[in-house]
C-alpha cells in the first residue's frame, strides 16, 4: 500500500511551451513523511494535486493504494484517502459557523448526519483545539488568521484521510503558529497519516521529514532519505537549494577540523553532537 | 475543471490600427455605425463592406479571431434575419411555403438588417480587437472629462473599471484555486442534478467574495501608501496624444466620408 507515480507526465493542452511534469516515477511509502522541495515552476504543486486526482497525468499513472485517480469511479474514493491541504487553506472557509464548515468534508462523502457532531469535535480535538459550543457556533470569518487556518484542517481532518498532501502549510504564519502547526503536522504522521508537503524551508523539512523529493523543470531529481539528501549540497546547490542551517554548521565545522561524526539536519542533533564532542578526552570544544 | 476567463477580446499584435488613439478609434466606430444606418442600397452595404474589410487587414487580426469574436451573436443574428425575411411582406410573392410566404420586401429586409447589423457588430469588435483595455479605460476618462464640470467623476469611473479588469485574472485564477480545494473535500461539480450543483456554488462564492474584500483592502491601502488622491490635476504614464497618423486617419475617414453621402444622391 503506498502512493506509486509511474512515468507521469504532464502537460497544461498540447500547445504548452514546456511539461509540468517529464516522467515523474517514485513510490512514496504509507506512514512516511516526505518533503518536496524545488523552485517555483519546478512542477512541485502539479505533482502533489496528482496525489488526489485534481490532476490526472497526461501520460502514466498515479496508484493511491492501488486505486487510478485517472479512474473516475473511483475518484470519490481517493478524494476521501487523501486530504488536500492548499495553499492558504483558510480562504477556503464559507459556511456560517464553524461547524458547517468543518461538516462540510464528511458530509459530501457520505457521513450520516447524526455522526457528524462526534466527527467534528474529534477532529478539532486533534489539532488540540477545544470545541466549545461557542467556537462551533461562531462564524470562521470572525476568527484570527492561526485560527481559521486550524479550521479549515479540521475540515480536512474531518474525511479521515489517510494520506495529506499539504502545499506550504506553514506559509504566511508568525514562527510561533508555523512551530505549532509543524508539530501538528508531526503529531498526525505518528498517528500513522502519511505526509507529503511542500516546503520552501529546509530547516522546517529537516525537522519533521523522513523522505525528501527534489524536482526541477518537472522532472524528478531525486528521492531518498533526509540525512542522504542533504548530506550532498553541491548537488542541491546546483538546482539552487539550500541546506539546513544546522548541516552548515556541521559542514563547517569539518573544514576547521572538527569531525561531528554522524551527519546532522535539525538543530537539536546538531546540539547533542557538539555537547558530545570530546577533544583528546576533554569534554567541548 | 477548466475555468477560463479571457479579459476583453484584445487581440496584441502590432498594427497601424493598434497605434491609433483609442479616442479617435471610438469616436470614428460611432460615427461609423451612425453611417450604416443610412446605407439602405447595395452599393452603399458593399461600399461599408469594404471599408471593415480593408480595416481588418490594416488590423492585423487574422479574420478567424474577428469571427470567433462576433460568433455569441451569430444566432441572434440569424435568427432575426429569418424574421425580416419571413414576416415583412410587400411587392411581389417570391416563394409560397404552406402560411409562410417570402415577397420582394422581404428578401430586400433580410439583406440589409441581416448585414447591418452584422456592419455593427463587427465595427464594435474591431475597436475592442485593436485597443488593450487600458487605453479604452483611459480613452473613456479622456472623453467623460468634460463632463466632470457638471459633477460626473470620469476620472473615478475609468479607475473603477481599470481596476475591474485588472482583478478579472486574479479572480479567475483564485477561483480555480477555490474549487480545486472544494472538490478535494468531496464537493463534486460534475454529477448531480441541478439544485445540488447550485448549492454547490456557495462554497465557491463565499471565499471569492471574502478575497475580493481583502484583495481591496491590500490595494486601497497600497494606493493610499502612495499618496494616491484623485483625478484633479493627475498625469498619466502613457498621456494620449494625437499625432501625425492620427491626424492622417481622420482626414481618411472625411474623405471616406464624403463617397459615401456622394453615392448615396447619386445612386
Amino acid at each position: 500500500m503506498s502512493i506509486v507515480f509511474d512515468q507521469v507526465s504532464y502537460t497544461y493542452g498540447p500547445n504548452a511551451p514546456y511539461q509540468a511534469l517529464n516522467q515523474v516515477s517514485c513510490t512514496i511509502e504509507l506512514g512516511s513523511f516526505s518533503g518536496i522541495i524545488g523552485h517555483t515552476g519546478s512542477g512541485k504543486s502539479t505533482f502533489l494535486e496528482h496525489i488526489n486526482g485534481l490532476k490526472t497525468p497526461s501520460s502514466g499513472k498515479v496508484l493511491i493504494n492501488g486505486l487510478d485517480t485517472s479512474n473516475k469511479e473511483d475518484k470519490k474514493d481517493i478524494r476521501k484517502l487523501v486530504g488536500f491541504v492548499a495553499q492558504n487553506p483558510e480562504h477556503q472557509l464559507f459556511a456560517e459557523t464553524v461547524f458547517d464548515d468543518i461538516a462540510f468534508g464528511p458530509l459530501h462523502t457520505g457521513a450520516k448526519e447524526e455522526e457528524l457532531t462526534s466527527i467534528v469535535e474529534k477532529s478539532l480535538r486533534r489539532l488540540e483545539v477545544e470545541p466549545t459550543a461557542e467556537l462551533l457556533a461562531s462564524s470562521p470569518f470572525d476568527l484570527s488568521g492561526g485560527q481559521q487556518r486550524r479550521i479549515a484542517l479540521a475540515g480536512i481532518l474531518a474525511m479521515e484521510p489517510q494520506i495529506l498532501a499539504m502545499d506550504e502549510p506553514l506559509a504566511g504564519l508568525d514562527p510561533q503558529g508555523r512551530q505549532q502547526v509543524l508539530k501538528l503536522c508531526q503529531k498526525l504522521n505518528n498517528e500513522g497519516i502519511t505526509i507529503v508537503m511542500i516546503s520552501h524551508s529546509m530547516d522546517e523539512i529537516a525537522e519533521v521529514a523522513d523522505h525528501i523529493i527534489v524536482m526541477n523543470k518537472g522532472e524528478l531529481i531525486e528521492h531518498g532519505r533526509v540525512e542522504k539528501i542533504f548530506s550532498e549540497p553541491e548537488k542541491l546547490k546546483r538546482l539552487g537549494l539550500d541546506i539546513p542551517e544546522a548541516s552548515k554548521y556541521y559542514f563547517e565545522l569539518k573544514k576547521r577540523g572538527v569531525d561531528l561524526g554522524d551527519f546532522v539536519y535539525t538543530l537539536d542533533q546538531l546540539a547533542d553532537a557538539i555537547a558530545a564532542y570530546k577533544v583528546g578526552g576533554v569534554d567541548g570544544i | 475543471m477548466a475555468f477560463k476567463v479571457t479579459i476583453g477580446q484584445f487581440y496584441n499584435t502590432k498594427s497601424i490600427i493598434h497605434k491609433l488613439d483609442p479616442r479617435i478609434k471610438i469616436l470614428v466606430s460611432f460615427a461609423f455605425m451612425v453611417l450604416v444606418f443610412f446605407a439602405d442600397s447595395i452599393v452603399l452595404n458593399v461600399y461599408i463592406a469594404l471599408a471593415l474589410l480593408a480595416l481588418i487587414y490594416l488590423s492585423k487580426v487574422p479574420l478567424k479571431v474577428v469571427l470567433k469574436a462576433i460568433r455569441p451573436v451569430f444566432f441572434f443574428l440569424v435568427l432575426a434575419g429569418l424574421m425580416n425575411l419571413f414576416f415583412v411582406q410587400g411587392g411581389n410573392v417570391l416563394a409560397n411555403l404552406g402560411p409562410i410566404t417570402i415577397s420582394e420586401a422581404g428578401l430586400n429586409a433580410f439583406f440589409i438588417y441581416t448585414f447591418r447589423f452584422l456592419f455593427l457588430v463587427v465595427a464594435g469588435t474591431l475597436v475592442a480587437l485593436t485597443t488593450n483595455p487600458i487605453q479604452l479605460t483611459d480613452a473613456l476618462e479622456s472623453m467623460l472629462s468634460p463632463l466632470q464640470k457638471l459633477g460626473l467623476p470620469a476620472h473615478e469611473l475609468s479607475m473603477m473599471l481599470s481596476i475591474a479588469l485588472r482583478f478579472i485574472p486574479t479572480f479567475s485564477k483564485e477561483a480555480e484555486r477555490i474549487i480545486k480545494a472544494q472538490s478535494s473535500r468531496g464537493a463534486d461539480f460534475e454529477s448531480g442534478n441541478l439544485i445540488e450543483r447550485v448549492k454547490l456554488f456557495i462554497p465557491i462564492i463565499v471565499p471569492l467574495f471574502a478575497s475580493s474584500m481583502r484583495h481591496a483592502d491590500n490595494l486601497a491601502n497600497a494606493m493610499d501608501a502612495r499618496c494616491y488622491t484623485g483625478g484633479e490635476g493627475r498625469t498619466h504614464y502613457r498621456e494620449l496624444a494625437i499625432d501625425k497618423r492620427d491626424i492622417t486617419a481622420l482626414i481618411i475617414c472625411a474623405i471616406y466620408l464624403l463617397v459615401f453621402i456622394a453615392l448615396k444622391i447619386y445612386l
